[in-house]
């Protein structure tokens, strides 16, 4: 009786130990279609997380559902292997199939990649505007520790972080790039290729509405390209890159505008007696001449010194002493402007 | 050893084996939240305010969409992100913007170079300009960032030097002292966001 009895607690323990691991779920009566979504996702050979790994499946990939345990579902991949997937990653028949993100963390092998070999960061956060904690070259393998659909929380070595998920790969091969996302169909129908420009070589505001007292959101110089979705008489709604957006329609244009000089600071050499001016290689006279300037030439101004500018004219970088600039701002520090009020 | 024994020791095998699942979710849990600390006091300064039930992805992205606008420059591919209580004014000039109440205003100036401007050659010149500049400033990002004090007017300028292979970028921001740990926040995010065509990718 005694022995009967412990044997009910025993088998009691495991039930509850059972329940409190595994979900209660029904066995399906019929195979049904499952789409990975939020990252890479691993095909397991029990329905836990201690189950064997057999392989992983990025984001996109259909597989066959062949029954439900709990939170896993059994299914059948399209290069013929079985096992069980968790659910919170598959997209079933149409529906969301249950929340992304945060929850559950699936072990998975992926790849570090770049359409253009260039590097990629890992951020302390899933956004760009998150510290930097390293960067990686294409083909470095990591492990991924939560999937997400932009941003996926990864480790390689002691390091942990977010990076794109754009840039991770399920395969060691690197792949291309994902493009944009797709931009929100406008009434009009399929977009087109557009232009910022402006009459005054000025940039232009990126507005949250069809007019100006809605805000802007970004601020685009001329010639940055943009996606023309619906085209308005005044305003139109555009794409830069992901943002959404609205723009005055007289200030696009779909021929490409002339590349704009870069921006200058307005300042020009000034010399009192009309002599040229040295452009030197450190802020002394004693120091060698770069350039000889005529009066008028163009200069950027990088940084401003007592006595001296530290500038770049036409493509050549030095100093060049204060008096000897306008800049617009401070006419005062000119030594003598009447000779060049034609230029200035 | 009595059968009670037996079954206590064999409840705690059981337990022990179930153990690791809430291991896990506790470090899950903790997991989940780096970079919370970076983003939670932006923000709070935002009209963000109901953020439960959020992940950090949306927390992110709904700060992004409330407090930040995008500034890009087509000739260098430069590209930041900024307040949006900074507004460019169209019709004058465009690098220069300024908040709505005037008290606080950010520049910006792109240049391409031949890769002959170093950091090495970019310290000295700032030497010059920054009084007391130890040739350190602080870095994140490849941007340089030097703070001053204007004290007379109760003003800080903050200049942030990025300078890649192919381009130099100079952005001057001036604002009250009084708001010196918002601004100090919101630049930290700024610099986070700079990038180039050349530079590293995420």
């Amino acid at each position: 009786m005694m022995k009967r009895k412990n044997i009910a607690i025993i088998l009691m323990v495991l039930m509850l130990t059972a329940a409190s691991v595994l979900p209660a779920g029904n066995a399906l009566a019929e195979n049904r279609t499952g789409v990975v979504k939020g990252g890479w996702l691993i095909l397991r050979a029990e329905p836990s997380f201690n189950g064997a790994i057999r392989a992983s499946y990025p984001s996109g990939t259909t597989v066959t559902i062949t029954g439900q345990i709990g939170s896993w579902y059994a299914v059948t991949t399209q290069d013929g292997l079985t096992g069980y997937m968790l659910g919170d990653y598959l997209q079933v028949g149409g529906s969301s199939g249950g929340s992304t993100g945060t929850g559950t963390f699936i072990d998975s092998t992926a790849y570090i990649t770049s359409a253009n070999g260039l590097n990629v960061r890992m951020r302390s956060g899933p956004g760009k505007g998150y510290s930097v904690v390293a960067s990686y070259a294409p083909g470095t393998q990591c492990t991924i520790i939560s999937p997400g659909n932009n941003w996926c929380r990864i480790q390689v070595g002691s390091y942990t972080g977010y990076m794109m998920t754009q840039f991770l790969s399920g395969t060691a091969v690197p792949v291309p790039v994902t493009p944009a996302p797709a931009p929100m169909p406008g009434p009009s129908g399929s977009e087109y290729t557009v232009y910022v420009t402006s009459r005054n070589g000025n940039g232009v505001n990126l507005r949250s509405g069809p007019s100006k007292s809605y805000t802007s959101i970004g601020f685009y110089s001329v010639g940055t390209q943009a996606a023309m979705i619906t085209k308005g008489t005044t305003w139109s709604y555009i794409r830069v890159g992901n943002r959404y957006g609205y723009m005055m329609t007289e200030f696009l244009t779909e021929s490409q505008p002339a590349v704009p000089t870069p921006y200058v600071s307005g300042a020009y050499v000034v010399s009192a007696n009309g002599r040229n001016v040295n452009l030197r290689a450190a802020p002394t006279t004693q120091s060698a001449v770069i350039r000889s300037c005529k009066v008028g030439t163009p200069v950027t101004i990088i940084t401003r010194g007592v006595d001296w500018y530290f500038v770049l004219i036409d493509g050549a970088y030095g100093y060049m002493m204060r008096q000897f600039i306008y800049d617009g701002s401070a006419p005062a520090t000119v030594t003598d402007l009447s000779p060049y009020a034609g230029i200035l | 050893m009595s059968r009670f024994r037996l079954l206590f020791l064999f409840t705690m095998i059981v337990m022990l084996a179930v153990c690791p699942f809430s291991v896990n979710a506790e470090n899950s849990t903790e997991e989940t939240e780096q970079g919370l600390e970076e983003i939670q006091p932006l923000i709070e300064m935002t009209d963000v305010k109901d953020t439960e039930g959020m992940s950090l992805e949306e927390m992110t992205d709904a700060f992004a969409d409330a407090a930040m606008c995008e500034y890009m420059d087509s000739v260098t591919g430069f590209r930041m992100q900024y307040p949006a209580t900074f507004q460019f004014n169209e019709g004058t000039n465009g690098l220069t913007a300024a908040t709505a109440d005037g008290k606080a205003t950010m520049s910006i100036e792109n240049m391409e170079h031949d890769g002959s401007l170093t950091r090495e050659i970019l310290m000295e010149a700032i030497k010059l300009e920054v009084p007391g500049f130890d040739g350190k400033g602080t870095e994140a990002n490849n941007c340089l960032r030097v703070t001053r004090n204007e004290e007379q007017d109760k003003m800080i300028q903050t200049d942030l030097y990025y300078l890649t292979e192919k381009s130099f970028h100079h952005i001057i921001l001036r604002y009250p002292s009084a708001e010196e740990e918002t601004y100090s926040s919101y630049i930290d995010y700024m610099i986070n966001t700079m990038e180039t065509n050349d530079s590293e990718l995420g």
